[in-house]
């Protein structure tokens, strides 16, 4: 009985470098330890990068088997989440086509938000403008969104923005203005 | 209210807010935005643009977490394409056949990557459809020894000895066209692609365009463009394919005693130069990728090296007995062989207690046994879970299954 535990313990325990040096000599069952440790941050990142949350599971599932096919290729990071990410972000552009048509429809409802009712109360004042900004995220185009979310959830540099999305510094922040100038137009709609 | 910023200093909020002022400026902007009001309104909607982005949003549940773990697992086992379909099965495609030839370290042999692994992973392309009515150009090496057997069904080339290097332009859509060596199947779907072999036996495959199947002791790998694989045939027996199949999705164990892989070929061979292209002419062997290969472990060893020079092919990664249980479980339960699949987790159970899956393991055996109609062992299984994992993942499922 003790070996089981006690091994289990050990994997949980190891770096995610020396995991993914696991997975590539075979031990699978490093990826459960992986999941444990990076799914619900990645799951995080995709359900605000993502254009359609209703894949972000599957979206999920495939990065940690794309990171299981490409575990020799991990750097050695203390942390996976950005490869995670990278890998994520590669999907989400692979499944832009697929997503085009869907965002047309969430662009129409988008455009034209519910009004809700008049109500004085800053509550509904502050839900409203949460309302708009959160309809206007959704309609950021899919590189804005991506740098927005890097950038203000997982609070990185725009260097590892540019590292992960292959491109340059620069282009990051002037996504990123840009992004937050929209964003800005959709908050004083709201306001 | 905000308002087109009028202050010149506002192009520096967010500079501030994204860290990219030195410890002088941000101190500055710091103080600005106490005194300017447009300054400290446009710091406002950042950081409400921000918090919105941060807004918390719904977690899964313990259970979910643990069911997609467990889901996960067994596609990493099985790596099933039917799943990774929603990708598109070109993308479903290409991580098979990536999978297959990491995990297994392509049947003992040395897979040469072309580019970074993880645009391999999601940038492979899908194999070409060989197109009708064309012709094959072969250009032989000076010592090449193949004859070719053409038939209306399949074109055939029996490789003993020597490199031909072949170039394929539209071949019969119907049409089967396969490179054989006494231990090797190499089926054609590439358009550019080079053999090599030495007194019968298979030396290396590399392909230019499109991609081959090789088929060689008793499992199937995929070379896409770029890449090339290098038979290592001093490998150890133990690095050579089990007898137990391996994961079904992953790898195809194809030959069978009476393969026609294991035929013998014809030992009389005719060289013959049917058509001659420049194109085939630029296809040499890939040497070692200007990108480092990070994804395929190799053995850095030339397979005409002595054996004493040879790197150990141990090194070479293959499925873990662990992994190659558990996959073989998973893939018994995928086609509804649940007695099989039962059978293989108890045995996954008893050899592996410490693996990582042993949990999953311990669960999925009782769902195998209920699911194969042996209920009262599926119970006892439940019961046996429960009572060996106070802390188990799957105790909520498991007490239903005990009809706790």
């Amino acid at each position: 009985m003790t070996p089981g535990p006690k091994r289990a313990v050990q994997a949980s325990t190891l770096t995610d470098a020396a995991l993914f040096e696991s997975i590539v000599t075979g031990e699978l069952g490093s990826l459960g330890v992986l999941f444990d440790r990076h799914h619900e941050p990645l799951r995080q990142f995709l359900l605000r990068a993502a254009p359609n949350s209703a894949d972000v599971d599957d979206i999920v599932q495939e990065t940690f088997l794309t990171a299981t096919n490409a575990a020799g290729s991990f750097d050695g990071r203390a942390s996976a989440l950005p490869f995670l990410i990278g890998i994520a972000v590669q999907l989400i552009r692979r499944r832009k086509r697929t997503f085009a048509r869907l965002r047309a429809l969430y662009d129409a409802f988008g455009a034209a938000p519910t009004t809700p009712k008049l109500n004085p109360e800053e509550k509904l004042h502050q839900a409203r403008e949460e309302a708009f900004l959160q309809a206007a995220i959704g309609r950021l185009s899919e590189e804005k969104r991506l740098v927005l979310v890097m950038v203000e959830y997982n609070g990185m540099t725009g260097v590892e923005v540019a590292g992960i999305l292959g491109i340059p510094v620069g282009t990051i922040w002037r996504r990123l203005h840009e992004a937050r100038a929209e964003l800005r137009v959709a908050l004083e709609r709201g306001k | 209210m905000m308002t087109t910023p009028e202050c010149p200093r506002t192009t520096l909020v967010e500079a501030l807010r994204d860290g990219r002022l030195g410890p002088q400026d941000n101190a500055s902007m710091e103080r600005h935005l106490e005194s300017c009001a447009k300054c400290a309104e446009y710091a406002r909607d950042l950081s409400q643009i921000g918090e919105a982005i941060r807004a918390p949003l719904e977690k899964l549940t313990p259970l979910e977490h643990q069911r997609a773990r467990v889901a996960l697992l067994q596609r990493a086992a099985t790596q099933s394409p039917t799943r990774a379909i929603a990708m598109g099965p070109r993308w479903a495609f290409a991580t098979v056949l990536l999978a297959a030839a990491i995990v297994l370290g392509f049947f003992s042999g040395r897979l040469d990557q072309p580019t970074q692994s993880v645009a391999i992973a999601l940038h492979t392309p899908g194999l070409p459809k060989i197109a009708r009515g064309t012709n094959i150009d072969l250009r032989p090496s000076d010592d090449a020894r193949f004859s070719r057997n053409h038939t209306s069904e399949t074109d055939e080339l029996m490789l003993d000895h020597g490199s031909l290097n072949v170039k394929l332009g539209k071949v019969d859509h119907a049409k089967r066209f396969v490179v054989r060596t006494k231990d090797a199947q190499i089926v054609v779907q590439a358009t550019a692609f080079r053999v090599e072999a030495k007194d019968g036996k298979i030396r290396s495959v590399a392909v230019e365009e499109g991609s081959v199947e090789v088929q060689y002791a008793g499992f199937t790998g995929i070379i896409t463009a770029g890449g090339s694989w290098t038979a290592t045939d001093n490998a150890p027996d133990a690095a050579k394919p089990a007898p137990t199949p391996a994961p079904d999705s992953l790898i195809a164990p194809s030959l069978g005693d009476g393969s026609p892989a294991h035929t013998d070929v014809p030992q009389v061979a005719q060289r013959k130069t049917i058509a001659q292209s420049p194109t085939v002419q630029k296809m040499e062997r890939p040497e070692q990728p200007t990108a480092v290969p990070t994804i395929a472990p190799t053995a850095q060893t030339a397979p005409d090296k002595p054996p004493s020079v040879v790197a150990p092919t141990a090194t070479t990664p293959s499925p873990s007995p662990a992994s190659r249980t558990f996959a073989d479980a998973m893939a018994a339960m995928r086609r509804g062989d649940y007695g099989a699949s039962a059978e293989q987790l108890e045995q996954f159970a008893k050899t592996h207690a410490g693996d990582a899956r042993a949990d999953e393991a311990d669960y999925l055996l009782a769902i195998a046994l209920q699911r194969a109609g042996r209920r009262t062992e599926a119970i006892a299984a439940a019961k046996r879970y429960l009572a060996t994992r106070p802390n188990g993942a799957h105790r909520a499922d498991a007490a239903r299954i005990a009809g706790n």
